[in-house]
């Protein structure tokens, strides 16, 4: 008995001790972040079922076991989406450069807020031209409501007829870890230097 | 008016004018296209403006004749949600510079007439004032290229 109690003190002492000191790595790279707002507690997210650039299934089961950095966009967005998913790229490129992270780079994923125009087709030639580690998901608008919404993320299609249209939409960049959960965002504008060394130090203290 | 005063008259403007030709008012630097990317349509341009001059400068077009149309563009991002407009002119204040960047002013440029190819360059003109042209060669660019930003 007296043997039984001795080793669960042990274990608790080593369990708690764990645990300080994976705070104190978390906390301690919150204060080394430049541009990250990190969420005390990750969030979950919602079941939801969308489709990948290869027609596939993505839900949420498709995050897990990777990091993910998610940008709601448009392919028909001239300006600040390609200009967006250029520096995650750059910067996964310079991660990837540093010894250590090879298995460990986010998937660059842009989910497409104009489901209308942006088919899987249209997503992967698209997405091809930024290189490795960047896709694309659509779907249905309903799903993509809940995803979005759940994230925070705002998006509206302009209210003019015709086939060219733009749609506004948020431009946090945000980051989802191994377990499916949203951990941190960025927002614009974003300063690929800053976002390569925060990626480099939550990977580092996850 | 006396015959002296029309020729002093005539001597001040040609000397005003000379002063405003001699070097240009409106200046472009690190002007860069991005070629189009699959399935689109639509391209964008970046450059640094800058004007020389003592009296402001109205933008009010761009073309080029690589693409059908060129149109001034502004992204706006307000409360993290970006939206885009175009702009019937953008002023350029005297003695000022002026940013065309990602998130900001841009060119929008639409329907490639020719090939946009990497490494190659691709002239574009901004329309000011009332007869202003400011012709320059923008490089083009792709998504691959390390950015500046």
């Amino acid at each position: 008995m007296q043997k039984h109690i001795l080793l669960l003190a042990i274990a608790l002492l080593v369990t708690s001790g764990a645990a300080v000191f994976a705070i104190r790595q978390i906390g301690e790279a919150t204060d080394a972040l430049r541009l990250a707002t990190v969420f005390p507690e990750p969030a979950a997210l919602p079941e939801f079922h969308m489709v990948d650039q290869d027609g596939a299934a993505f839900t949420r089961e498709s995050l897990l076991g990777h990091t993910s950095l998610l940008f709601f966009g448009f392919t028909h967005c001239p300006d600040i989406c390609p200009a967006t998913l250029q520096q995650l790229a750059f910067a996964r490129r310079e991660l990837a450069g540093r010894r250590g992270n090879a298995g460990r780079l986010p998937e660059i994923i842009l989910i497409s807020v104009d489901p209308e125009r942006d088919t899987a087709a249209i997503l992967k030639a698209y997405t091809a031209h930024f290189g490795e580690g960047v896709s694309g998901v659509s779907g249905d608008a309903a799903e993509l409501q809940k995803l979005a919404s759940t994230l925070g993320i705002y998006y509206a299609r302009e209210d003019t007829a015709g086939p060219d249209y733009n749609v506004s939409h948020s431009t946090a960049v945000l980051l989802i870890n191994r377990e499916a959960e949203l951990q941190a965002l960025f927002t614009a504008p974003l300063d690929t230097e800053a976002l390569v060394s925060d990626l480099q130090t939550l990977e580092d203290a996850g | 008016m006396t015959r002296a005063a029309l020729v002093l008259l005539a001597c001040a403007l040609a000397l005003q004018a000379c002063g405003e030709g001699d070097s240009p008012a409106l200046v472009a630097s690190h002007a860069r296209v991005f070629a189009p990317l699959p399935g689109r349509t639509a391209s964008v341009a970046y450059l640094d403006l800058e004007n020389r001059s003592s009296r402001s400068i109205t933008l009010h077009g761009a073309s080029s004749p690589a693409f059908a149309r060129a149109e001034l563009h502004e992204t706006t991002i307000s409360n993290g949600v970006a939206s885009m407009r175009p702009l019937a002119s953008i002023v350029v204040e005297a003695g000022s510079q002026m940013q065309f960047e990602p998130g900001g002013k841009h060119i929008m440029l639409i329907d490639p007439l020719k090939a946009v190819l990497p490494g190659a360059s691709v002239p574009l003109q901004l329309h000011y004032d009332d007869a202003g042209l400011l012709a320059l060669e923008a490089e083009v660019q792709t998504r691959l290229d390390d950015n500046d930003n």
